[in-house]
């Protein structure tokens, strides 16, 4: 492991101050920092570097001409040096594979990021209700929201679909409401002539 | 699915971090509540957690709750007889400055791998990060060893991840909510001493308003909490939806018999007569005291860390 620094101050902390059982003064911004060190920091780093091409004849990785290739893309099967080859789950992919998800690659990335369209669509259609001339835009959007990601799967953290049926409720109250005053104010008129 | 929390959600308005431990790997959860963020850490690879404090009190802190309090005071001084309609926001200001203040010293935690250098939003206080690093700390050591302070020599681990304990804990929205329904007992229990219960109506609304969202949010949590917290929070929301239906139904028929009387001649704006007023304010008042006291009693129970 390289080193560590103050949150505070981004000052480099001794090793003489890791594992100290407690909190250690900076020596610049005086704060309290505990260092905790686990023996995973003293492995040293992994991975094979890659070996030169000796003859000729040799496979050579499709990015780096001098290297010699170690093993072929499961996605696009281009040849690859040690530095290129990103193992993932049982595949062995390129740089570029992986990061466009040739080859079934996604499926086998973990998950990193969701979004919540059920509570962007509550928030649509709640948080404009104060000003209430917002909710024509807003309502027909947090319908289109809840609607368009009814089945979206949530494959970490199962969500139920209680959003999106408040969603639907609210949203059919506030159209009731629009036509209804739509209604009223055509009345209205008609009543005046 | 085999995945622990392992320390309480830290949550905002818009945002919250959560810490899982999911099999052989530690799940980091960050959040905007529009979007979520995953992050997944080897407990075989992190090498080195690091917790930097932070003093409790800056410039925009203090000035926070020095504003906030002098302008409640200001308002209680100059609207002695309206206070409760003026003070009221800087009186909110204050509570949430008061709040902040509670929680005590901010830090932050940081998480070290070899490729990667994370900062755990799930602890930003000492008071986390004091939960946090001895359970992130018993975890790691359970799979690595424990490295001396040299860094010389390793102790073998000596128990398996799924023995490390947790950090049990009821989240402060079901504690506020309970010291709520609380209060608001205690303000109807005054009121109705006092022979003013009609001056309780209003607040009343408010707070069931208040107390029906409440509720179904801290429902919704209820995997951070035990059963019989979870459960009293949707009993809360029902309660309140309930009684804020009864609330509101006699409001409007109280108002509609006043105006009816008021087109007869002859009745002041302050002979309104409340229906149902003495029934519900005892109601009111009792449901909100044996659900407020047992939510605390509930809370008390499933407080008891864990953690050794």
């Amino acid at each position: 492991m390289g080193y560590v620094v103050c949150g505070g101050c981004a000052m480099q902390v001794r090793t003489a101050n890791w594992n100290a059982g407690g909190a250690i003064p900076c020596p610049v911004c005086e704060r309290g920092v505990e260092v905790v060190v686990f023996p995973a920091a003293m492995r040293p780093v992994a991975g094979n570097p890659p070996e030169a091409i000796v003859t000729g004849e040799e496979a050579s990785c499709y990015n780096h001409a001098a290297n010699r290739a170690a093993a072929a893309c499961d996605g696009c099967g281009r040849f690859l040096c040690t530095l290129c080859d990103i193992p993932v789950s049982n595949l062995r992919v390129c740089p570029s594979c992986f990061e466009t998800g040739k080859g079934g690659v996604l499926e086998q990335v973990r998950l990193t990021e969701r979004t919540n369209f059920d509570t962007i669509a509550l928030a649509l259609v709640t948080l404009p209700m104060p000003l209430c001339w917002l909710i024509i835009f807003t309502t027909p959007a947090a319908l289109y929201f809840a609607i368009k990601h009814w089945n979206d799967p949530s494959p970490l953290f199962p969500r139920g679909k209680w959003r999106q049926w408040l969603t639907v409720a609210i949203a059919i109250l506030q159209v009731i409401l629009i036509v209804s005053l739509v209604v009223f104010i055509v009345r209205m008129q008609g009543g005046n002539r | 699915m085999n995945r622990r929390l392992l320390l309480p959600r830290e949550s905002g308005l818009f945002r919250y971090a959560e810490l899982w431990l999911d099999g052989a790997e530690i799940l980091y959860v960050n959040s905007s509540r529009f979007s979520e963020r995953y992050s997944r850490f080897q407990i075989a690879d992190i090498q080195a957690l690091v917790v930097t404090e932070f003093a409790l009190w800056n410039p925009l802190r203090s000035a926070s709750l020095g504003l906030s309090f002098f302008f409640t005071l200001l308002l209680l001084i100059l609207a002695p007889g309206a206070w409760a309609w003026w003070a009221v926001v800087p009186g909110i200001w204050l509570v949430f400055a008061l709040f902040d203040v509670a929680r005590g010293p901010r830090c932050r935690l940081v998480l070290h791998t070899a490729v990667s250098t994370v900062t755990i939003e799930a602890a930003r206080t000492m008071k986390q990060a004091n939960q946090a690093v001895p359970v992130l700390r018993a975890l790691i050591t359970s799979v690595q060893g424990e490295l001396s302070r040299d860094g010389m020599t390793i102790t073998p681990p000596i128990r398996s991840a799924g023995d490390v304990p947790v950090v049990k804990n009821t989240p402060l929205l079901q504690r506020v909510l309970f010291g709520m329904l609380v209060a608001h007992a205690g303000i109807l229990a005054a009121l109705f001493f006092a022979k003013q219960m009609e001056n309780g109506l209003g607040l009343s609304f408010t707070l069931l308003a208040a107390e029906i969202v409440m509720g179904v949010i801290a429902f919704n949590r209820r995997r951070e909490v035990g059963i019989w917290v979870a459960a009293l929070s949707m009993v809360t929301a029902i309660l309140a939806t309930v009684d804020a239906g009864v609330l509101g139904f006699s409001m409007t028929k109280s108002w509609i018999e006043f105006f009816r009387a008021v087109d007869r001649g002859g009745v002041r704006p302050e002979n309104i007569e409340w229906l149902w007023l003495r029934e519900q304010t005892v109601a009111r008042a009792i449901w909100h005291a044996v659900v407020g006291l047992s939510g605390w009693v509930a809370w008390l129970i499933n407080k008891e860390p864990d953690a050794e």
